[in-house]
């Protein structure tokens, strides 16, 4: 057998045979014509790799949206290289069949050449050891333990076959000195330059900073010789050339301090992020499983145990083979990979041993270390890359020194358990599986022709528009069924592959997502026309299919579904958009267009500015309608003496009302105490020195002091929790509030009273003076009444949660019958005291404040009031006041706002408005409760419930229902009660009106007093909640605390029940108006888009000062460049000529524009030419150091757009303008293009002449 | 090798065998103080004793396999975890041993 075994190895036909049948794998998977495009990131370069590029690749403005900025750059020359095989192979099918079988194979080739070089070079040649070891690792790494990833690595990630390729190719160079090597990384790395870009960072600095750390111990310490450095510092030059295209331009993203990158990498924002996601995703790895090879998961399926038997070859390989043996060189490699291989095991597990873990915590302070927050992922592919090439090396080691029965049984077994292991790998089980979500939804799907026909349609659109898809999903995916039966669920297909801008999800209208749904739910289409024109959508794209919506349930449509439950309602609300139907393919796919003044286009003159100190749209749309769609609106941050022609000013007071603190929660540092030093530890003095000490180090009263209190107050329950049996009970304490005053701290050389410590009593006399001095301490700082209203509200909540976890402590204890009810007495009593010393006053529910901010000039202003807010009061029960002045209302109040006259206010102090209700309606007035345990109402109308004691149950009590309950509103919730000295709970729970009628806890109080007492919340209602109650039952758990079964019956009367809306409806004001409308003349626009970066802008008539706005996401990136007049600087000189170099350079590659008017808007005063995609005409390069205008006067406007103030000045006093407005980074790209090119080429002459050079040297 | 060093090291190799499995089985916090003092304890018994690489390799085998059999028979995970963190300790002071043997020849 060994012999034939041999013979195969020897003429290379195994190792064939298994490239072979590797790369036919993938064929099996998909029947002809089915892709597997979808996912986050999505794979539609294997479908229209051309589109693909056009569209998503070359430019720095995303397709979709609004069109925010985006590098995508390093797409560029992988998409180019599918657009080749795209050519060769023509079905996207055939194209992702032959690229995953290349995956495939070149993953398994390279490392079966890593371990062949490496085994090869340092021991006798037993070629088919070599073989054997060198396929086993191979098909270790393509079929072992990440074969569960393998279905997405397949599909995005290509450093599963890139990092055994670059590491076969540096280990070449270590070895030979050769630079061929070098350049063939560097064409590789240009190839597959989105391995190598910003977002692959996680998977480069997981691989490579290990893999180099290898390669040069490897070089110094077995090969022996050193680098040379001019051949190392030359390769960097290169690389970092060959990358610059998108190098560059996201290096000018990350350094930019305002960018979400940089404070992503750079700042402790970042730093904190990274180190939650850490903490929270490290609880689930388990070492024993990364290092038994069973994957994360549980339970854990019993086929995961078969690779057990590789961790166990490793060991023993590590084990065989003395260290004096006679190729030392080999053993010493053996054990440095096994050294690096026991490093990335610890970045992969970082639960190993507690110091591990805490050092793991550290190395996130270092910049951009929190990309590795998700760390098990990003090494997972390194450690099985380091585990393939140990575990060639041991089984090598093994196979030297087994006898013939055991190598044939090894060969036969080992292949079959990864066979086997593989197998729903190999055959394509786990790219058919189901669909998150869905009914039994599958992947694996043949693109619609018609849908393909849509495509071509929507491409064919010859202006510059935006698309609204529909069904809309709620994390923006589109849906797409495929003819077979499979779905596409990722990106827009349309965004990526025609370059129209598309909205498809709740966020994508950010940050209107919560008003556009708010106007969608009151059915308010005139709002909701008005939103999409000022996003510039035109057209609809509705997808019909039942599909695509009946199929899921619940992911993706879970917020959607609450306003379009069915796709007939979506249907309805296309109906009532008032659209008309502009083209149908087949019965599914459906285009409409809002036609007519109702659409914007992307470039216009405002006909009318406005500002807002608040986001427009939540209070504008629906009170003030326009009649021209043509506004500049500007939000807070516009500077008015830098644009003074605003027409229209509107103010939105803040409502700042006191009981709104109950509602505001501090950020509290959730740490959990660790007890590791029992009460009667010697040295436990010292801790409890440590703790006051640590207080007291604190100057004032701040969140921290506050967290680090409870902090303390939790590790004392803590220590009761995990003692609670052994510590001992004094058991003649009758009360904690005294005994706290009596008990002072043991001195620390009082040793005879340090066991003090380790008593019940004492722990709990410890805890109430941090409770103590906590609410002392509060009450002496300066802290406002609202702060110290929202700490006590949480404080609330934290000493109820505790008062809980201190009588569960007891009830689980095994204590005995005497000492548990003295110790829930003590509790209690101290509770109790802690509740009268925490007591606050209550805010008023029927006085409101509103304050006045971001005034932007003195004028008088009309204020208004949304009769929406107080639709179930008369205007009589409220009254308005503006500085101790009432204001009236008046009869002329304008449609849904009842205007209450006019006040003056100034920039430097206004307001504030107050509210007050004079009679608030009680929604309780004539509730009734329902109970089976209740014995009704006494003669002065109070309600008693009284329960019996046999009754051995958590009883329902009793139950009363609030009339009139409205989503997101705010609720006083107020009675009277006494019982009879036993708990009783009140609960408030609101149903949800939406399909899943969920439920929601919104009070969940203790009520205890023999004496008549008040009781009062105020709760904010859900979203959709429709309906609420309010339940008061004995609270069972305290039976045996309190011991009903000797003790009175428990019972509660109940008195004075009233509930009311608390009235926060909107104020508006609004400048008032001028005798004298000025009308504007607005200048005649003519605009083209020649690419997502760029729009050449003509105006004429220009006549005074406009505002002119871009309906693309803001950003200080968009400049109106002036290509007539030159910039006066060295730089603007050097730009132009790098310009007119590069405008020379591509003239052979530039394309023609056309230059024919599409479609008028507005009587003519807009016209639009034909909208291009064109990456390079031969004006491209004519912004170069020219001058750019009006950028002091450049501000965001409708909430996410760019709007420029423009005076005559700005042109030279000229009445025509022509200018372009051009997003600069797509410049920067242009440069650093170049750069990679000229490189790219240099590299690629210089391979050709090292090859032909080798081919002469060897005579091949 | 006199066969009293001998009987020591077979001696040590029980005695530490027992307390690792004392810390795996029976305290129930996991402290890296014991660890971290265990596993100075086993490598410095090498300045005495002839031990080589080999104990420590033949250790992780031991408890590698004892994790497999702690899964099968359904070990609480925490039992588990220190069991690795074992394998994981003797791997490394195997490997590292190992190493130096190589250097010092």
């Amino acid at each position: 057998m060994e012999k034939i075994v041999a013979f195969i190895v020897r003429k290379h036909i195994a190792l064939v045979a298994i490239l072979l049948v590797l790369g036919a794998i993938p064929f099996f998977w998909f029947k002809p014509g089915e892709v597997n495009i979808g996912g986050d990131s999505s794979r539609l370069y294997f479908y229209d790799p051309l589109n693909y590029l056009k569209n998503m690749a070359l430019y720095s403005v995303a397709p979709g949206t609004t069109g925010y900025e985006a590098v995508s750059y390093f797409f560029a020359p992988f998409v180019t290289l599918f657009i080749v095989l795209k050519k060769i192979f023509i079905s996207p099918g055939l194209v992702t069949n032959v690229f995953h079988g290349f995956m495939l194979v070149t993953a398994f080739l390279f490392i079966y050449l890593t371990l062949v070089e490496l085994l090869r070079r340092n021991s006798v040649n037993n070629r088919t050891f070599i073989f054997f070891a060198g396929c086993i690792g191979g098909l270790f790494y393509i079929f072992g333990p990440p074969v569960g990833n393998w279905d997405k690595a397949i599909t995005t990630h290509n450093q599963i076959f890139l990092n055994p390729m670059v590491f076969f190719l540096f280990l070449k160079f270590v070895i030979t000195d050769n630079p061929l090597f070098l350049i063939l990384i560097l064409l590789i790395s240009f190839v597959f330059s989105t391995s190598f870009s910003y977002i692959a960072a996680p998977a480069l600095f997981s691989f490579y900073p290990f893999a180099l750390l290898y390669l040069w111990i490897y070089k110094k310490y077995i090969v022996k010789t050193s680098f040379r450095r001019k051949t190392l510092v030359c390769f960097l030059l290169m690389f970092f050339a060959i990358q610059a295209f998108h190098l560059i331009p996201q290096l000018s993203i990350l350094l930019n301090k305002s960018s979400y990158e940089f404070k992503h990498v750079f700042t402790s924002e970042g730093v904190i992020y990274g180190l939650d996601f850490f903490t929270a995703s490290s609880q689930g790895i388990k070492l024993s499983k990364n290092l038994a090879l069973i994957v994360q998961i549980d339970p854990i399926p019993v086929f995961q145990y078969i690779l057990f038997v590789f961790p166990i070859i490793v060991v023993l390989g590590l084990l065989i083979g003395p260290s004096d043996g006679p190729f030392p060189k080999r053993k010493l490699n053996h054990l440095i990979l096994t050294c690096i291989f026991l490093i990335v095991l610890f970045f992969d597990t970082a639960n190993i041993t507690n110091t591990g873990f805490l050092f793991y915590q550290l190395l996130f302070r270092l910049p951009g270390f929190a990309m590795f927050r998700n760390y098990y992922g990003q090494f997972s592919y390194v450690l099985t890359f380091f585990y393939a090439l140990v575990l060639g090396y041991s089984l090598y080691a093994i196979l030297g020194v087994a006898t013939k029965r055991i190598r044939i049984l090894l060969y036969i077994a080992l292949p079959v358990i990864l066979v086997l292991y593989g197998w729903p790998f190999i055959t394509g089980y786990m790219v058919k599986l189901p669909v998150l979500g869905s009914r039994d939804v599958v992947v694996p799907q043949r693109v619609d022709p018609n849908f393909e026909k849509t495509l071509q349609y929507i491409r064919g659109i010859p202006t510059d528009v935006k698309f609204l898809t529909l069904p809309l999903t709620d994390f923006g995916y589109q849906m797409l069924a495929g003819a077979n039966g499979g779905l596409y669920i990722g990106p827009s297909m349309i965004g990526h592959l025609t370059g129209k801008n598309d909205f498809m999800g709740y966020n994508a209208f950010a940050p209107f997502e919560q008003i556009f749904f708010d106007r969608i739910k009151h059915k308010d289409y005139k709002s909701v026309q008005l939103m999409l024109s000022l996003l510039n959508i035109r057209y609809i794209f509705y997808n019909s299919d039942s599909y695509i919506y009946d199929q899921f349930p619940g992911f993706p449509y879970n917020n959607v579904r609450k306003f379009f439950p069915d796709q007939q309602s979506v249907r309805d609300f296309i109906t009532r958009l008032g659209v008309t139907s502009k083209s149908q393919f087949s019965d599914k796919y459906h285009i409409y267009e809002l036609s007519g003044p109702l659409y914007l286009p992307s470039i216009y003159a405002a006909a009318e500015t406005m500002y807002w100190n608040t986001l427009f749209m939540d209070s504008m749309l629906h009170n003030f309608p326009v009649s021209d769609n043509r506004l500049a609106i500007y939000n807070r941050v516009v500077d008015v003496s830098v644009n003074p022609g605003i027409d229209a000013l509107y103010i939105k007071p803040e409502n700042n009302s006191q009981y709104l603190d109950l509602f505001r929660h501090r950020k509290a540092e959730k740490a959990q105490p660790h007890i590791s030093r029992s009460l009667s530890w010697f040295f436990y003095p010292l801790v409890a020195l440590k703790e006051k000490n640590d207080l007291r180090s604190y100057p004032f009263v701040n969140d921290a002091y506050i967290d680090r209190s409870i902090f303390y107050s939790d590790k004392r329950i803590s220590e009761l929790d995990k003692w609670k049996n052994e510590i001992p009970i004094l058991g003649d304490v009758t009360n904690i509030e005294k005994s706290e005053k009596e008990w002072r701290e043991p001195a620390l050389l009082q040793f005879s009273r340090f066991k003090e410590y380790n008593r019940w009593e004492i722990s709990l006399v410890r805890y109430r003076r941090i409770i103590r001095d906590l609410l002392t301490q509060l009450e002496k700082s300066n802290a406002s009444k609202s702060s110290l209203l929202t700490v006590k509200t949480d404080l609330k909540g934290v000493l109820a949660s505790q008062h809980r976890r201190l009588i569960n402590i007891v009830k689980d204890s095994n204590r005995d019958k005497e000492e548990k009810p003295y110790l829930w007495n003590l509790i209690d009593t101290m509770y109790e005291d802690i509740g009268s010393q925490l007591r606050y006053e209550f805010p008023s529910a029927t006085h409101g404040t509103y304050s006045i901010e971001g005034v932007p000039e003195n004028a008088l202003f009309d204020v208004f009031l949304e009769r929406e807010g107080i639709d179930d009061y008369t205007t009589s029960d409220v009254e308005l006041s503006y500085s101790g002045r009432k204001l009236t209302p008046r009869k002329e109040s304008e449609g849904k706002l009842i205007n209450f006259g006019e006040i003056s206010l100034s920039t430097e102090s206004a307001g504030p408005i107050t509210l007050d209700v004079l009679a608030p309606r009680n929604l309780a007035k004539s509730a009734e409760w329902s109970s089976h345990d209740f014995t009704g109402e006494n003669p002065e109308g109070n309600v008693t419930l009284s329960i019996d004691n046999s009754v051995d149950s958590n009883l329902g009590g009793m139950t009363t229902k609030v009339m009139q309950w409205r989503p997101k509103s705010y609720y006083l919730i107020s009675l009277d009660y006494r019982t009879s000295s036993r708990t009783f709970i009140l609960q408030v729970y609101e149903k949800d009106g939406g399909a899943d009628w969920a439920t929601r806890q919104m009070v969940n109080d203790r009520l205890k007093s023999t004496e008549w007492s008040n009781f009062q919340a105020i709760v904010l209602s859900g979203d959709h909640a429709q309906s609420a109650h309010i339940n008061i039952f004995y609270d069972a758990e305290r039976k045996e605390v309190e011991n009903t079964d000797t003790g009175p019956k428990p019972s509660i009367e109940v008195k004075n029940v009233f509930v009311s809306r608390i009235l926060n409806p909107n104020i508006i004001l609004r400048r008032k108006k001028t005798d004298i409308e000025r009308q504007k003349v607005l200048p005649t626009i003519e605009f083209q888009k020649i690419n997502p970066t760029r729009y050449n802008v003509k105006l004429s008539n220009v006549k005074e000062a406009i505002t002119l706005v871009l309906s693309q996401a803001f950003n200080e990136k968009w400049k109106l460049v002036d290509v007539r007049k030159d910039t006066n600087s060295f730089r603007g000189w050097l730009s132009r000529q790098a310009g007119k170099m590069l405008q020379f350079v591509t003239a052979p590659f530039v394309s023609p524009i056309v230059d024919r008017v599409a479609e008028e808007y507005y009587s003519g005063t807009i016209r639009e030419k034909i909208s291009q995609q064109v990456f390079l005409t031969k004006e491209t390069f004519d912004t170069w150091g020219k001058e750019v205008i009006a950028d002091n006067s450049h501000f965001p406007v409708n909430g996410y757009a760019n709007g420029w103030y423009v005076r005559p000045e700005n042109f030279g006093g000229r009445d025509t303008y022509e200018f372009v407005i051009e997003m600069t980074s797509q410049k920067l790209f242009y440069g650093s293009l170049a750069i990679s090119l000229i490189t790219f080429f240099g590299v690629l002459v210089a391979a050709i002449f090292f090859i032909i050079n080798y081919v002469q040297r060897h005579r091949i | 090798m006199s066969e009293r060093h001998v009987s020591i090291t077979l001696l040590s190799q029980v005695i530490f065998f027992c307390l690792v499995v004392g810390d795996i089985f029976i305290f129930q916090s996991n402290s890296d103080t014991r660890l971290f003092l265990l596993a100075f304890l086993w490598v410095a018994r090498s300045l005495r004793l002839p031990v080589t690489y080999k104990d420590s390799m033949k250790f992780a085998l031991v408890f590698l396999v004892l994790i497999v059999m702690e899964y099968l028979i359904g070990q609480p995970q925490q039992v588990i975890e220190r069991t690795a963190l074992w394998v994981y300790a003797f791997l490394f002071i195997g490997t590292v041993q190992n190493i130096v043997a190589l250097w010092r020849k």
